[in-house]
């Protein structure tokens, strides 16, 4: 038999003849790991959720808006025929909008809510890349029809499919009834759980709404040039940079004193990416104290259980361990510890992830193979220097002293 | 290999507790030859156990040689200690030191699985068997009886076929009748060749020995053979 081998045996006795010390470190290193690797993984699963978001909200678009305040909303400075010199200037297709608070009703069910109805035209459904959850989007001269933002369809239709119902609306006192042609999905799926937790939601400014799609589109007819809009989406040609344009765009606002900012959505999507990449930097840090917590409960923990082992130590000692072999034994114990608990811990963590996908999020958990060695490798190299210290120091005491001690 | 299998010169050993210094050993000088079955009498706090440490390799003298089979232990690094322990020197003690978690097999095996060796389980085996226990092996310390346990101490120190066994008292936490079994068990490994180094208080179990030392206040004050 080898020494090795002989070392092995010796970890593997010690981990099974000591099932309630062997079943708290598992248990300490388990729960640990797993909740490191749930921890990485929802905030994994934030930026791939965010990711796959952002890519649906239109790349190559430039948004065109009025800078929000009151005296812009009544004035509405942006007139019809400066989308002629936008057109002109960014070579793509343009959507002119105009915004305005509505509230809506459902009769059948008595449903109600607030939202933004934006008036816009058919063009719209070509610049900004919609996706449809059913029916279709505005078409041409149909002037009664709109289509819901998921999130409307799901307040006012909650139970049913919205499109063929009517809904009646209330447009600065004027009732007009509309129906339902379609529903758009909700780009922003990430943000749903988060939406009902968001207690400070409703303060917000309803121009930002825009941006939320939270809204109600409508046809509306854009034909004098000196009818006031609020804003335009422009679809930037292909060989164009959306970010040039914008500039282009709003270099022109500025010249024209026109109070508009023109935006390129990628630019928003950069900024957005950047804000989740701080925000996930710094929640990251849960794992690191969550790591740190597990390496001081293992070291507390392996003090104590080494220095009740102190006899058997030096027992083994006076039999003719090396300090290596003690040293080895005991680091060998933890490792094997740390691999069990790994595993167990991927288990623990995948089944955390399912719990709080289906009760409390609204994005898939996300583990990466990556992630998920980093941890293990982490829980296996914190448990080894926890271990480290106090084994080398049970094999350094003096054999004679201890087997003295009663 | 040298004539004596242990030599010890002018061996001082002194503790030092605090501004307290004990003198445990006074000049000791003593040559152990191969085959001799030795017995250490003498009253508690003489030095028995402490020379017994140093015999045995678990302790270095503060002054002085020992020399295991012609070789000056006090160059020995830790390393080196370990192993003579390991495949020279096998002990016996008054509480018997078994891993209690461990079976009599594991314990009388684990020297050789140190040492790396092979048939461990047939050798353990068989030192179990050589003191009466072969139907006893799977038993944990704590389902022998006291008289069991010591007898797994002996095997687990002579399954490594050391160069002497070093007993301290091993006969002080049982019974007459069992230390005398135990007794027994050393006679035959003493008759088989192996060299016996022995504490004891009992002067019956000194009269077993073929030569008889006797310590007061770390000095060594009696060496007597059975034929002298």
């Amino acid at each position: 038999m080898s020494r090795l081998h002989s070392v092995i045996t010796f970890a593997k006795r010690g981990l099974s003849r000591r099932p309630l010390q062997t079943f708290l470190l598992l248990v300490v290193l388990t729960v640990s790991l797993s909740g490191t690797m749930t921890i990485m993984a929802v905030l994994s699963g934030i930026k791939a959720q965010m990711f796959r978001d952002l890519k649906r909200v239109g790349l190559d678009v430039v948004n065109v808006q009025m800078i929000p305040n009151m005296e812009n909303l009544l004035l509405s400075p942006l007139m019809n025929e400066d989308l002629k010199w936008m057109h002109r200037m960014s070579g793509g297709e343009i959507a002119p909008f105009r915004v305005e608070m509505a509230n809506g009703v459902n009769l059948e069910n008595t449903n109600t809510g607030d939202f933004l109805l934006l008036t816009t035209t058919p063009a719209w459904g070509g610049i900004a890349p919609l996706e449809l959850i059913e029916g279709e989007f505005l078409k041409p001269g149909d002037f009664d029809s709109c289509v819901l933002d998921e999130q409307v369809a799901d307040r006012i239709f909650p139970d049913e499919s919205a499109v063929g119902k009517d809904i009646y609306m209330s447009i600065q006192g004027a009732i007009t009834v509309y129906r339902v042609v379609g529903v758009l999905k909700d780009p922003f799926a990430i943000r749903k759980r988060f939406d009902q937790l968001d207690f400070a939601g409703a303060a917000r400014s309803t121009i930002n709404r825009v941006l939320e799609f939270k809204s109600v589109y409508v046809n509306g007819e854009f034909i004098e040039d000196h009818e006031p809009v609020h804003g335009a989406v422009v679809k930037v040609p292909a060989d164009a940079d959306a970010k040039v344009v914008a500039r282009q765009l709003q270099d022109e606002l500025n010249r024209r004193q026109l109070p508009n900012v023109a935006w390129a959505r990628k630019d928003w999507v950069n900024a957005v990416l950047k804000g989740a990449d701080l925000t996930t930097q710094v929640a990251s840090m849960l794992w690191v104290i969550v790591l740190f917590v597990t390496g001081v409960m293992i070291l507390t923990i392996s003090l104590v259980a080494i220095r009740e082992r102190y006899r058997e130590l030096a027992i083994r000692r006076t039999e003719g361990a090396l300090r290596s072999q003690i040293v080895s034994q005991l680091l060998l114990e933890n490792v094997l510890l740390s691999v069990v608990a790994g595993a167990a811990a991927i288990g623990l963590a995948q089944f955390a992830g399912h719990v709080l996908e289906a009760r409390y999020l609204s994005w898939a958990p996300t583990f990466l193979p990556s992630e998920m060695a980093l941890t293990l490798s982490l829980g296996v190299i914190i448990g080894a220097l926890a271990t480290v210290i106090p084994a080398y120091r049970a094999a350094s005491l003096d054999p004679v002293e201890v087997l003295r001690q009663p | 290999m040298s004539s004596h299998l242990l030599k010890l010169e002018g061996i001082n050993k002194i503790y030092q507790d605090g501004v307290l210094k004990v003198h445990a050993l006074h000049d000791i000088n003593l040559s152990v030859g191969r085959g001799e079955f030795v017995t250490i009498m003498g009253p508690s706090g003489s030095g028995k156990s402490t020379l017994l440490h140093i015999l045995g390799c678990l302790d270095h003298p503060t002054e002085g040689r020992y020399l295991f089979d012609g070789q000056d232990t006090s160059q020995y690094t830790d390393h080196e200690l370990a192993l003579t322990r390991n495949k020279r020197i096998g002990f016996v003690f008054q509480s018997f030191n078994l891993l209690q978690r461990e079976t009599a097999i594991e314990n009388v095996s684990l020297p050789l699985m140190y040492a790396g060796e092979s048939n461990v389980d047939t050798r353990a085996k068989e030192a179990l068997g050589k003191v009466g226990l072969a139907e006893r092996t799977g038993h944990r310390p704590g389902q022998l009886s006291g008289g069991e346990q010591q007898r797994v101490a002996i095997a687990r120190a002579m399954v490594k076929r050391p160069d002497v066994i070093l007993a301290d008292e091993p006969t002080g936490n049982l019974d007459t009748a069992v230390g005398r079994n135990i007794m027994d068990v050393f006679n035959q490994l003493h008759a088989d060749g192996l060299t016996i180094i022995l504490i004891t208080h009992n002067p019956e179990v000194a009269e077993l020995g073929t030569r008889k030392l006797r310590l007061r206040d770390g000095k060594l004050t009696e060496d007597q053979s059975a034929a002298g």
